[in-house]
């Protein structure tokens, strides 16, 4: 267990090590949240005794303390912008992100390990062909433009599905569809790669001298090594996932994580851009953390220690 | 299904496995290779045949065919393989796969790789029981477990749920026979079963096989390509080369008369004690390719003793006694007469002149030390120690071979980097002529790298597969700054490629364009190119056939002639060891267990690990093989070792040999024996030996 509590600190003090670096960097950056908030004609007087208010004023390891002090309270500050605590508006998007990066996930794992598998049982023939197509096309459409043209189609002019916003169940849809297509197209290649390595191996070719019928072979010895690889793959995209697609979310207005983290860093609202930070690589490492665990768990030759 | 019937005229009893004149391609349509090419063969109930041949000669896919598991564009042509009276080129598929595992059951080379690394031992060989036996989930549970005993695993109950990885090399292989047992097969077809297992291991294995076939009466067909492992277990054996079966025969009569050429030339080829004076038999040219359509004898290309007519006719088989045969013209009545005038083989070439005198010392090793620590806890701990090397010293001499000789884990090939600087020695000192290695400054070290050189197992991954071999030989040279221009850079290398037998266009090719035994040649032209003293050869030859073996063996001893190079010649193969070595020093877990002249080691070996090292290395000289038949092997019996080889993290307290020991005495599991000299420079380390001196 010794190991565990290690990887536990060092998940902490690499979440530690990323606040700091958000908190210098964007109090080094150009921009001043008080001039976002009181605009352009605001009053010098109004302008210095918002400062004031704020605690802006003081040096920055001064703030710096004052924040980490709260911090081992468990909080995480006010809002600059809307004066809620930081807590309750990251509490009140993590839903919206959880939906989409599990239902992404939920759609890039059923066509891409299908396609994949296909692609390397028929390796050379038309599946393989048609699986490696979608693979270099998913890999290689932006969701910038997957984004909208999903809309016009389903949205506009088949009028399916809603353009954006969260109403119901139907809404996440074309967004989880724009983050799934390259994460299938990435997971695909490697589901047929890693089921190619695993069908070359001898322990493949012991369980045909067995005498096993085609299908157990696949499910018991092939899949269960070639899912190996893909555990990483998918830890590490999922923790893309759960830290917001930024770019998703702006394009269909989901109130997740991403958009809020734009919005806040568009009004220089330090308390809660530190706060969404905090959460992503949390998140990360927590991910990393369980992806790790899970790997060993399934593959008897490595400890968890 | 169609039932075969045994002839009326045959009175001999039914085979378990009939093969004729089974076709096998490999590749493409219109060019295939022909892997497999009319092969016919019997295998009888109780008895083991071996299918012996180099590698690429067709066994494996042999085997395959048989049991219809070949690679993806293999198919059978032509032919037919009878199992117990069925063809089983006749099953459908799914019959098929009930008469895998079942009534043919298969194990491989590599039992490390051989096994589902995520599933328990226990679940792998209830798959296969499962399979073939209608058992309820607990009594196949106590059906794996008795498999497991009648294989030798110990403590079968808590065994059964280890992961392969938690598994010796011998014991996975064990699984692997339990899980072929599993069917009740009348057929064990082994494929290279042994060859990826130290020689104690191998033992064992063999001899676990013996006894299963006794109990269960199984045939067993077993594929490899060493003859000691042949005269070891087969009753009969079958020499196969290019695809095509050349002899057959008893082993007993093989090894008194072989008759093929090519199976003349490969027991010529092995390296023995009593060949030291000469250049060890080679086979010229290389096999023929097959994908042409043989009308004639394939091995005409390569034989000394052909004549006109064989490259003109396919020999047939020729019977020259009870059960054997050979498909060679000259044994055939017709030809028999130019036989008797041809020439028989070349004299080899005497090579070595009486070595009396020592040789100046160029290298001293001194109570080498190699620690690895092992980490644990929060704060990685150094918990404990795998000593690798644990007190190692040596001398190395002017023009002279020291083989340092033990089983994987001895901790020999880390000598071997420890005394060039490449593995950092946890003490000890190594002295090069005047100069103390260790700590040396690293600048210094490069310099000096000038004079020692090493060469590796696999050459292969050896060199940078995108360099050309050129480039990779002159790398030293430059990096030693040793010639000024390209051109006599280059003048260097094509000299020093011609010097290992390769011609000046392979210079601007590619390693991957080469052959085993050419790319080991490449690999000593490297370390010959910056003319050094001292060369560590790292198991050269373990990965090639024996009569490429052969070939790099005389390379390596000539070169040593002409430029008076030492030698630390790293091996497991004792046979390698008497043709080449003047030194011998046996390894076992670190630490040097005996030291001699190789003379005296090989004939009187005193440790009882040497002994038992000694015992593995079969019989094969022709000569005694029929005093061995006559007098069952009194001379030679082989001293099977229990257990495996245990982990150096923690070594048996005391002599390190003493729970596989068969003469341990009580005082052997207290105290580390201090070494006892013997001979000129030698010495054992073994309590037996004190009271005498």
């Amino acid at each position: 267990m010794g190991g565990l509590l290690r990887r536990i600190l060092a998940a902490l003090l690499t979440s530690l090590g990323v606040l700091l670096l958000v908190f210098f960097l964007l109090h080094l950056a150009p921009g001043d949240p008080v001039a976002v908030m009181l605009g352009d004609h605001a009053r010098p007087a109004d302008y210095t005794a918002l400062r004031h208010a704020l605690g802006l004023e003081q040096g920055l390891p001064t703030q710096l303390g004052h924040y980490l002090l709260a911090l081992t309270q468990g909080d995480l500050g006010h809002s600059l912008h809307s004066q809620q605590t930081v807590s309750s508006v990251l509490a009140a998007r993590i839903p919206a992100t959880l939906q989409l990066a599990l239902v992404a996930l939920l759609f890039a794992l059923l066509l891409a390990v299908p396609l994949g598998l296909a692609a390397a049982l028929y390796k050379d023939r038309w599946p393989d062909h048609v699986s490696s197509s979608f693979a270099l096309l998913g890999l290689s459409i932006p969701n910038f433009w997957l984004g909208p043209m999903l809309i016009m189609l389903f949205a506009i002019y088949l009028d399916w599905l809603p353009v954006s916003g969260q109403q119901g169940f139907a809404s996440v849809l074309l967004p989880a569809l724009t983050l799934g297509t390259s994460m299938a197209a990435l997971l695909a290649r490697m589901t047929r790669a890693s089921v190619l390595d695993v069908l070359q191996e001898d322990y493949v070719r012991t369980a045909k001298a067995k005498g096993l019928p085609a299908t157990q072979i696949m499910w018991r010895h092939v899949l269960r090594n070639a899912a190996l690889p893909l555990l990483t793959l998918l830890g590490l995209q999922f923790g893309a996932l759960l830290s917001g697609a930024v770019i998703t979310e702006l394009i269909f207005s989901w109130p997740g994580i991403g958009s809020l983290l734009i919005e806040s860093i568009q009004q220089r609202d330090y308390p809660l851009v530190q706060g969404v930070v905090l959460l992503i690589a949390l998140t990360y490492v927590t991910v990393n953390l369980l992806t790790d665990l899970a790997y060993a768990r399934l593959d008897p030759r490595i400890q968890a220690d | 299904m169609s039932a075969e019937k045994p002839t009326v005229s045959d009175t001999r009893q039914q085979p378990v496995l009939r093969v004729e004149g089974l076709l096998t391609h490999l590749g493409p349509q219109d060019n295939p290779l022909r892997v497999v090419d009319d092969v016919s063969f019997d295998i009888y109930r109780g008895e083991t045949l071996a299918l012996l041949g180099e590698s690429g000669c067709g066994k494996s896919m042999t085997a395959f065919s048989l049991m219809r598991l070949l690679p993806p564009g293999g198919r059978i042509r032509r032919g037919r393989v009878v199992l117990n009276g069925s063809n089983l080129l006749h099953l459908n598929e799914s019959e098929m796969r009930s008469v895998r595992g079942g009534r043919m059951g298969m194990i491989f080379q590599e039992p490390m790789t051989s096994l589902n690394p995520v599933m328990t031992v226990g679940e792998q060989i209830a798959e296969a029981v499962h399979l073939h036996d209608d058992l309820a989930r607990s009594e196949v549970r106590s059906r794996v477990i008795e498999l497991l005993k009648d294989v030798g695993i110990p403590a079968p109950q808590q065994r059964i749920d280890d992961y392969p990885h938690q598994m010796s090399g011998g014991m996975k292989q064990r699984v692997m026979i339990a899980m072929a047992l599993a069917g009740k097969p009348d057929l064990l077809i082994a494929d290279e079963p042994t060859t990826a297992l130290d020689v104690t291991i191998q033992l064992q294995v063999l001899q676990l096989m013996k006894k299963l076939q006794r109990e269960h009466g199984m045939a067993i067909m077993l594929i490899t390509h060493d003859l000691g492992v042949v005269s070891q277990v087969a009753d009969r054996l079958a020499v196969m080369y290019a695809g095509h079966l050349v002899e057959t025969a008893d082993t007993r009569d093989f090894f008194v008369q072989p008759a093929h050429p090519y199976s003349r030339k490969l027991l010529q080829a092995l390296p023995l004690a009593q060949r030291r004076q000469k250049n060890l038999s080679i086979i010229k040219g290389q096999v023929s390719s097959l994908q042409q359509h043989f009308t004639r004898c394939r091995f005409e290309p390569r034989c000394d003793q052909s004549i006109a007519a064989c490259a003109r006719v396919l020999p047939d088989w020729t019977e020259l006694s009870g059960g054997h045969k050979v498909r060679c013209l000259l044994w055939q009545p017709e030809y028999h007469l130019k036989t008797s005038q041809s020439k028989q083989n070349e004299p080899q070439q005497a090579i070595e002149s009486a070595r009396s005198d020592a040789g100046e010392v160029v290298l001293i090793a001194n109570n080498l030390k190699v620690y690895f620590p092992v980490r644990k806890g929060l704060f990685k701990r150094v918990v404990a120690h795998v000593k690798a090397v644990d007190g190692v010293s040596l001398e190395l001499r002017r023009g002279r071979t020291t083989a340092l000789v033990g089983e994987s884990g001895s901790g020999k090939t880390t000598v071997g980097k420890a005394i060039l600087q490449l593995q950092k020695a946890t003490a000890g000192q190594v002295r090069f002529g005047t100069t103390e290695l260790t700590g040396l400054p690293a600048a210094d070290m490069r310099r000096l790298r000038k004079h020692l050189q090493i060469i590796f197992q696999d050459p292969l991954s050896a060199m940078n597969p995108r360099m050309l071999v050129q480039d990779i030989v002159a790398e030293g040279l430059r990096a030693q700054k040793l010639f000024k221009s390209h051109k006599e850079v280059y003048e260097q290398v094509r000299k020093r490629l011609q010097q290992v037998g390769l011609s000046a266009d392979s210079m601007t090719r590619y390693p991957h364009e080469f052959s085993g035994g050419q790319r080991q040649r490449i690999c000593i032209a490297r370390a010959l190119a910056v003319e050094p003293q001292l060369i560590i050869c790292d198991e050269p030859t373990s990965a090639l056939d024996v009569s490429v073996q052969a070939q790099i063996l005389n390379l390596l001893k000539g070169l040593q002639r002409q430029m008076n190079l030492s030698y630390l010649f790293i091996t497991h193969d004792l046979s390698v060891v008497s043709w080449l070595a003047d030194e011998v020093a046996v390894m076992y877990l670190g630490r040097i267990v005996e030291l001699g002249r190789v003379e005296q080691i090989m004939s009187q070996p005193r440790h009882p690990y040497t002994q038992v090292l000694l015992s593995a290395i079969p019989e094969i000289d022709s000569s005694r093989a029929g005093a061995q038949a006559s007098n069952d092997g009194d001379r030679r019996k082989s001293i099977r070792l229990e257990g495996d080889i245990p982990s150096p993290i923690d070594a048996p307290s005391g002599c390190h040999f003493h729970p596989r020991c068969p003469k341990a005495l009580p005082v052997c599991r207290e105290q580390y024996p201090s070494p006892v000299p013997m001979g000129e420079r030698g010495y054992v380390c073994c309590v037996l030996y004190a009271e005498q001196s």
